[in-house]
């Protein structure tokens, strides 16, 4: 996965992740931490907007799979408001892999 | 024969006419890349518009998507945190509209080439284009910050190409300038187009997770009234459902309205440019050439239209 690929998928997940969000009132618990989870991806978006990093290391390769994986779980679920505990509890594995992509990439900031 | 028949048959009739007089108009010399040169000139215009649109905007987007989020939860806006959203440096960002602009004169030029008779007039173009890439390569030059390291490595040897298409241009060998800009510029001009094309993919993401999480904030201003019942301000939400209807109409345009597209297509027509050169410019060559000029002419003409129109919204 190049650099560019990991920020649109991270981008794609941002859009329907809102759809979600948009689709609960702000005062619904899950909200809440719906709104947490984007505001932590949002963040991490823009580290890997902001700064260019080898794309080719083994531990960014690794750890690309591993999001690819997490992502096609989460695609099961994060367009079903019934599904919300599944898609809460995957969509925080998926923000734990992308920080740690952004820790093995640019692991000067 | 029928209508329907005769209408084939007379399109068909006016399509080889097309294709005859564009093959008639085709010859060796400049004039030979006339009407290519002049296609791809146009359509890169509107793609380059539309990308300096999306480059300028880049750090407006980041500062307005910080502003809307901290307001809607009624935070606190802070001037640190909003300088650290900004993708680009200042100088990053003039650099990079400083290209652009030059990739336009540079098509712009070659257009001069391929329709003038006048070398005279594509002299002064030439001129102001060298001077241009002067104060480019100075702007370059003093860019460090982390994402600049492959716009800086693309910009030398464009500026080394077009500089010798230049110095053939202030000696008025025309034919010699244009044969070395298509011959000799492909490589560094789509690799240009490539990092620029990164960085406008860049752009295009942050913008469309900005517009994302403003449908969410415009969604909730409206639920937070309707919220109130019977105590809700019917004005209000006559304002708030207004604002989600234009901001989802904009999210609808915004899907087409991805430049990346334009820029693949730009360095498609451009290498498809320089196969058409390199082969003696034969008529046999003339068809991918003319097709990859009308998709180039046509993916431009959608993007220009739908910048237009969200620029419009």
């Amino acid at each position: 996965m190049t650099q560019i690929e990991l920020i649109k998928l991270i981008g794609d997940v941002l859009t329907k992740l809102d759809v979600l969000r948009g689709s609960l009132l702000p005062n619904e618990p899950n909200r809440t931490e719906l709104d947490r989870l984007r505001k932590q991806l949002d963040g991490l978006q823009l580290k890997l907007s902001k700064n260019i990093f080898d794309e080719n290391t083994s531990g960014f390769l690794k750890a690309t799979k591993d999001l690819e994986a997490v992502n096609k779980e989460l695609k099961k679920t994060l367009n079903k408001i019934e599904k919300i505990v599944t898609t809460l509890e995957t969509l925080k594995r998926f923000v734990t892999v992308v920080d740690d992509i952004v820790k093995i990439a640019l692991p000067f900031l | 024969m029928t209508n329907k028949l005769r209408r084939t048959f007379m399109n068909k009739m006016l399509a080889l006419s097309l294709l005859l007089a564009t093959i008639l108009s085709v010859g060796c010399g400049p004039s030979g890349f006339r009407e290519p040169i002049t296609k791809f000139q146009t359509s890169s215009a509107v793609v380059i518009a539309s990308t300096r649109l999306y480059v300028t905007e880049l750090n407006q987007v980041e500062r307005d998507h910080y502003v809307n989020s901290q307001l809607s939860k009624r935070a606190q806006i802070k001037l640190d945190e909003l300088e650290a959203v900004q993708v680009f440096s200042h100088d990053g960002l003039k650099a990079r509209l400083d290209a652009l602009a030059q990739l336009a004169s540079y098509g712009d030029l070659l257009s001069k080439l391929a329709n003038s008779d006048a070398p005279e007039r594509a002299k002064s173009e030439a001129k102001n284009l060298g001077d241009s890439l002067k104060n480019l390569s100075t702007t370059v030059s003093g860019l460090s910050g982390a994402n600049d390291t492959a716009f800086k490595a693309a910009v030398g040897p464009v500026s080394a190409i077009v500089g010798e298409v230049i110095n053939f241009v202030l000696q008025q060998k025309i034919k010699e300038a244009l044969n070395k800009a298509i011959n000799e510029g492909e490589s560094p001009i789509n690799n240009l187009i490539a990092v620029i094309r990164n960085d406008i993919a860049v752009a295009y993401e942050r913008k469309r997770n900005s517009l994302s999480d403003m449908r969410v904030i415009l969604v909730d201003e409206y639920n937070a009234e309707m919220l109130k019942g019977a105590s809700a301000d019917s004005e209000k939400l006559r304002v708030f459902a207004e604002r989600i209807r234009e901001h989802e109409n904009r999210w609808e345009v915004f899907a087409s309205a991805n430049p990346e597209e334009g820029l693949d297509a730009m360095a498609k027509a451009h290498s498809a440019l320089v196969t058409y050169a390199k082969s003696g410019q034969k008529a046999t060559n003339l068809a991918s050439l003319v097709s990859a000029m009308e998709d180039f002419a046509a993916r431009a003409k959608i993007i220009g239209q739908a910048v237009q129109e969200l620029r419009e919204i």
